[in-house]
């Protein structure tokens, strides 16, 4: 996949980095590649409830990277801009009733955040960030399409650490916090530090003028396509 | 104002909720839902079925812009209903919860296609059957002799207490027996589910009533569905009232009491126990009540009225303390605490079926419970969605059920 324009991101994978205080991964996607993460109000709704496992934690912080840009919220406005000129409205205004057709088709099997940030992602073309494996292997069981690229928060980790935004340290930092919050870590850095860990994993995003890091595992999910920036 | 929350904004005025009680209902942040009523932010499209079918209002009636939309008389009129005397903040607050976990039903349903509608026919044919002319005492007898007939339940001439929720549920009644220790209902009924889809809701509080009295109570409840909340909307029984000549109820009460324990089962379980009438002692009429799942009152009234004992005899047996002989013959005796002692707590199947996110804790009917679980399973519906119609948060899913998760490759 070319560089997209936005990268749809789900609750779960926000969490993540608002737990670990760690936003450069979102920075880094829009000041050197220019892609604007996104979120549907779907996922603005989730990340503003109280979530009884974190307390109060989440939604300030997601108050603060929303209001500085990090994180933007989906809207006619945001997708008119994207597709410019005089057809931009129209254009906008037709993707989002697409986002809402789709996303009201998956909600039959998936919670909100995840509906309509895939039906968000895979209209627009663009990848999503989440790491429901639960609800993707629904919606692939329900016949219905996925994102050809879904990201992990360690993808965008990954990247940081390729083109040096994020040293080793920083990296392994990151995957303290979700331990100690018991978040979902992949497996390969289940019980090995980022750098041990790395070697096995695939990041599915990654920028082709920097050296690679991480396996080179052929991709075999259907939304494990590899961005290349 | 916008038309949404206009209508949103009149329904929480009218029925006296609270906005977090509200926000809870629709799965939303208090802050967020009054960001709404204050015109900050608008409810996502998508959430829109979900609010409608928990307000009682059709999904139209949100996105229209229809002057008529901001006329008095959007307002359901359960809402209005509610707001009567006697009913407290807390009641409607279980009501909001009942009208979600009924939306999710819908849901489920949808998802499964399982949808279940022998009620519609089966509660037609006891309104068709039963004569408008009789007493409604009559009236409830005759509608609860065909509905046991109807569903099977006069087969063997017993109690019917352990099988008759199960009845219920597969015609698509949504049975809820819960706690509700701030509440002051006994019981309700009404009609619950997105507009097109609804179905009768009757709701039993757990709170200090024993299972033979809740078998009562939903019975009652269940006459109330058939022949009554069309009309009025919704029923109320109050823990606190006393015996009404109102038509209603006794056709309510004659209904429970017909289709419990009329007297061929008095008659069945009495000879099947060596009964003699006219020397029931505390021992034997505990023995009655095990066998015909029935409290103590309501047992002596259906002798009575069969003419197996006299008033005099009806009058001593209701003085009789049957506690200890109860307890030790029927399991349905035990506390929740008594039982999960004796059997473990998988067997009391309360295991994983109290709500953490709706406006109140209800206690999820557990055939519910096993069809969200299986409809998990069987990856027809995510974790996430499994959670929410579960009514609880996604770790929650995963720390009650951690033999049903699913394991994936990375």
């Amino acid at each position: 996949m070319a560089r997209p324009s936005f990268v749809f991101c789900d609750a779960d994978a926000i969490i993540q980095f608002l737990l670990a205080q760690e936003v450069r991964p979102f920075r880094l996607l829009r000041s050197k590649y220019s892609i604007q993460p996104l979120v549907v109000p779907e996922v603005e709704i989730e990340l503003l409830r109280p979530i009884r496992r974190f307390g109060n934690r989440v939604a300030p912080e997601f108050k603060k990277v929303v209001a500085n840009g990090l994180l933007r919220v989906v809207d006619k406005n945001a997708l008119a801009a994207h597709y410019g000129g005089a057809g931009g409205p129209m254009a906008a205004a037709a993707a989002m009733a697409n986002i809402a057709k789709l996303g009201h088709e998956y909600q039959a099997h998936v919670d909100y955040g995840e509906a309509y940030t895939h039906a968000a992602a895979l209209t627009l073309g663009v990848p999503a960030l989440s790491h429901d494996r639960s609800a993707l292997e629904v919606l692939i069981h329900a016949g219905l399409s996925v994102p050809t690229t879904v990201l992990r928060a360690f993808d965008l980790i990954a990247l940081c650490y390729q083109v040096g935004e994020m040293t080793e340290k920083d990296c392994d930092a990151f995957r303290a916090a979700l331990l100690l919050e018991h978040e979902y870590l992949p497996k390969c850095f289940a019980h090995k530090s980022f750098g041990d860990g790395l070697k096995d994993f695939c990041p599915r995003i990654c920028d082709i003028h920097v050296a690679p890091v991480g396996s080179t595992g052929d991709p075999t999910l259907p939304y494990s396509a590899i961005v290349d920036l | 104002m916008t038309d949404k929350r206009h209508v949103l904004q009149k329904i929480l005025d009218t029925a006296e909720i609270g906005v977090e009680a509200c926000a809870a209902a629709f799965s939303l942040s208090g802050q967020v839902l009054a960001e709404i009523l204050s015109g900050q932010r608008e409810i996502p499209d998508s959430m829109l079925p979900l609010v409608a079918a928990v307000m009682g209002v059709k999904e139209s009636v949100l996105t229209s812009s229809a002057r008529e939309t901001r006329g008095p008389d959007v307002v359901p009129a359960i809402w209005y209903k509610l707001r009567a005397g006697g009913l407290a903040e807390a009641d409607r607050e279980y009501i909001l919860a009942v009208r979600q976990l009924a939306f999710f039903e819908h849901e489920l349903e949808q998802v499964t296609d399982s949808r279940s509608v022998g009620w519609k026919a089966l509660f037609e044919e006891l309104r068709r059957e039963t004569n408008p002319q009789d007493s409604p005492t009559e009236q409830g007898r005759q509608a609860a002799r065909l509905f046991r007939r109807s569903r099977g339940l006069d087969q063997g001439a017993t109690g019917i207490g352990e099988v008759f929720r199960g009845h219920l549920r597969n015609i698509g009644v949504l049975v809820i027996e819960s706690s509700a220790p701030d509440s002051v209902l006994e019981g309700c009924s009404f009609y619950v589910g997105p507009s097109g889809f609804e179905r009768p809701s009757i709701f039993a509080n757990s709170f200090r009533t024993t299972w033979f009295r809740r078998n009562r109570i939903l019975m009652h409840e269940l006459a109330h569905a058939i022949f009554d909340v069309e009309s009025t909307t919704a029923t109320l029984d109050f823990a606190t009232s006393a015996s009404t000549d109102d038509l209603q109820e006794q056709r309510a009460d004659a209904f429970a009491q017909e289709a419990l324990v009329p007297r061929e089962v008095l008659r069945n379980v009495g000879q099947h126990q060596s009964v003699r009438w006219d020397a029931l002692d505390s021992n034997g009429l505990a023995a009655m009540m095990a066998a015909t799942h029935v409290e103590q009152r309501l047992l002596t009234k259906a002798l009575l009225a069969a003419e197996l004992i006299d008033s005099d005899t009806a009058k001593a047996l209701e003085s009789y303390d049957v506690a200890k002989e109860l307890h030790r013959l029927s399991p349905h005796a035990l506390s929740t605490e008594e039982y999960i002692r004796l059997h473990g707590v998988e067997e009391a199947g309360i295991k994983g079926r109290t709500t953490t996110t709706a406006p109140r804790k209800i206690l999820l009917p557990p055939r519910y419970v096993g069809g969200v679980l299986d409809a998990y399973k069987s990856r027809q519906v995510s974790r996430g969605k499994a959670a929410r119609m579960l009514m609880i948060e996604e770790h929650e899913f995963i720390e009650r059920f951690p033999l049903e998760q699913l394991a994936y490759a990375d």
